[in-house]
């Protein structure tokens, strides 16, 4: 994101009391790093290093992933008779650090284990995203589409280089159900969505009056906007490396063994975030999950990362489903292990291949004008493959509204002062 | 194995290194009244893990801080601390230059309009100068994510200048839409 005039000036824009680089008050420094220190010198509190972690329940972990290595055989089977969701509910209730015994998974571990590995000049990946949202004033609800692709290959030293392109792929009605409500409103090709009577409640709770020029408007077509953007190398952007903070080398490095995968992403996800145990288990549950279904791995990869993700805790398998593109496929359930978490997910697997094909997202609770259980969201992988061909662009554009409102006016004589 | 007074050292220059990061932002995330709590929180455990702690610390830090603010209190007081925050935000607009100020303000004036997720996002690029990989560190997103919330994020600010270019130039008004948006999976 270079030429980006708008981030320089947000940037200027930042408020005095909230330079980052402003003094500490010394005598708050005394008293806070007194305090700080003093309340660890409690035993349980002492400054603990690295390698502590989750060593108590290590030995739970090893016999999940023997188990998972057993139960491939079984599922293989079962792949091939029918639905697995058909089943008894593995894991309900089960102490957290139980093995989620999805056979869903597992399956679709040996299956994707099996593909061909492929090979290419830049890792290409094609993904949709879905998001669901009421027409404000209307009794439907949108698909509102989003469409992001994405060129990646290794740079010089560390650093990958990284090329995307932005595209908005227009809205349509969300379900069937939604498109009749849509047809029967006169088949409107394009919505406002902005909450209006939302923004006036938010104004009078928080006290506003009624000068301020209300919310901006959220228009959506049919057809959308097509491309919006391209984000080529060269700019900060292109420093973020693959997913999960784990770069196109360090992929190649990682254990195809299941346990040993599960080891080096302990540490790895030990190394870059700090959370209390619990949440250390969903950035595992997390990291595991990119490798599955959006980095450029090997097909054991792969199925690697599946059985890791597969013997943590809150998983379920849910049976065949047909995804949001209206392909077919098998279904998992995966509860977040965040506490507080307002969605869960349903990670979707080609029957077939066992390669990933979507993500869902379902309200667990009332909230946004989704009812619990309702689909929220959803991102379709739409391809994934190494590719020879190039990115079509090689440096940064922007096909939008103004980016810079004021760009017209930098150029006019008036403007300068 | 360090010494204890190797740790300390380390863990106070840290400290003069960041404190103020981390409370500009947890003051940016949550207000002043929740910040210092959040703060102090952040490096009792950036002490108790000070042996784990990466290089640079303050994405790090930041995850802490964010982790800590999301068990903080009770939502209601945190949303009048944000609300007073941003108040204060298009209130109080240093500089000489009138060009300048209305700038600012209609910056900052289209920043607390925006969506929390939104918000935090440019708030984390912008005024923290973090990079999406840092600024995912700290969300506890994949960098692709953050960089999809980004650039969304980034067209409503543009879309949200725009509109309060037309509409109200200079107004110091703002209304603040203060969410109690969950955390994503």
């Amino acid at each position: 994101m270079k030429h980006d005039d708008l981030m320089r000036r947000l940037a200027d824009a930042r408020p005095g009391h909230l330079d980052p680089g402003g003094p500490v008050d010394p005598e708050v420094r005394r008293t806070e790093l007194q305090d700080v220190m003093r309340r660890s010198e409690e035993p349980q509190a002492a400054p603990v290093r690295r390698g502590r972690i989750r060593v108590g329940v290590r030995p739970a972990w090893s016999v999940a992933l023997a188990g998972a290595a057993a139960a491939t055989a079984a599922a293989l089977v079962v792949t091939v008779v029918g639905p697995p969701g058909s089943g008894p509910r593995p894991g309900t209730g089960a102490p957290a650090t139980a093995f989620s015994e999805s056979r869903i998974l597992l399956a679709a571990a040996s299956d994707v284990e099996r593909t061909a590995a492929t090979s290419g000049a830049y890792w290409y990946q094609e993904v949709r995203t879905g998001s669901l949202l009421k027409v404000p004033g209307k009794d439907y609800r949108l698909d509102v589409r989003h469409e992001t692709r994405t060129w990646l290959t290794k740079g010089t030293g560390k650093r990958d280089r990284r090329w995307t392109l932005h595209v908005d792929a227009g809205a349509r009605p969300a379900t069937p159900a939604d498109e009749k409500a849509w047809r029967a409103d006169g088949s409107p090709k394009k919505w406002d969505l902005t909450d209006y009577d939302e923004a006036r409640r938010d104004g009078n709770r928080h006290g506003r009056d009624d000068t301020s020029p209300g919310p901006q408007p959220e228009i959506v077509t049919w057809d959308g906007k097509g491309e919006l953007a391209g984000d080529a190398p060269g700019g900060v952007a292109d420093t973020v490396s693959a997913g999960a903070e784990i770069d196109l080398t360090e992929l190649q490095s990682l254990p195809t063994d299941p346990e040993r995968l599960r080891e080096r992403l302990e540490q790895i996800v030990d190394e870059q975030y700090n959370a209390p145990e619990h949440i250390l288990q969903a950035l595992l549950g997390d990291t595991a999950e990119n490798l599955a279904v959006e980095l450029p791995v090997s097909p054991r990869l792969r199925a690697a990362a599946y059985r890791v993700r597969a013997s943590l805790p809150g998983v379920r398998d849910i049976g065949e489903v047909t995804d949001r593109s209206g392909r077919p496929g098998y279904a998992v359930e995966i509860r977040s292990l965040r506490p507080g978490a307002q969605n869960e997910r349903r990670l979707i697997f080609d029957k077939e291949t066992g390669l990933p094909l979507s993500e869902e997202s379902y309200a667990t609770s009332a909230r946004d004008g989704h009812r619990p259980g309702e689909l929220t969201g959803y991102i379709t992988f739409t391809a994934m493959r190494w590719t020879d061909q190039a990115p079509p662009f090689d440096r940064d554009f922007t096909a939008d509204e103004p980016e810079h409102p004021d760009a017209e006016t930098d150029a006019a004589p008036t403007g300068k002062h | 194995m360090h010494a204890v007074s190797d740790d300390a050292a380390r863990f106070t220059a840290m400290y003069d290194t960041c404190r103020q990061r981390v409370w500009a932002y947890a003051v940016s995330r949550a207000g002043r009244q929740v910040a210092d709590e959040v703060v102090s929180e952040t490096f009792t455990v950036a002490w108790r893990r000070i042996g784990d702690i990466p290089q640079p610390p303050l994405p790090w830090l930041l995850g802490v801080a964010r982790n800590v603010l999301r068990d903080t209190g009770r939502a209601e007081v945190r949303r009048a601390s944000l609300a007073a925050e941003l108040r204060e935000w298009t209130d109080t607009v240093e500089g000489d230059i009138a060009d300048d100020v209305a700038d600012r303000i209609a910056l900052r004036n289209a920043l607390a309009s925006l969506g929390d997720d939104d918000r935090e996002v440019l708030i984390l690029a912008a005024w923290q100068g973090l990079t999406p990989r840092e600024a995912a560190h700290v969300v506890g997103c994949t960098a692709a994510t953050l960089r999809v919330r980004l650039h969304r994020a980034r067209r409503r600010l543009a879309r949200a200048v725009a509109v309060r270019d037309e509409v109200s130039p200079v107004s110091p008004r703002v209304r603040p839409r203060v969410s109690t948006a969950g955390e994503e999976a």
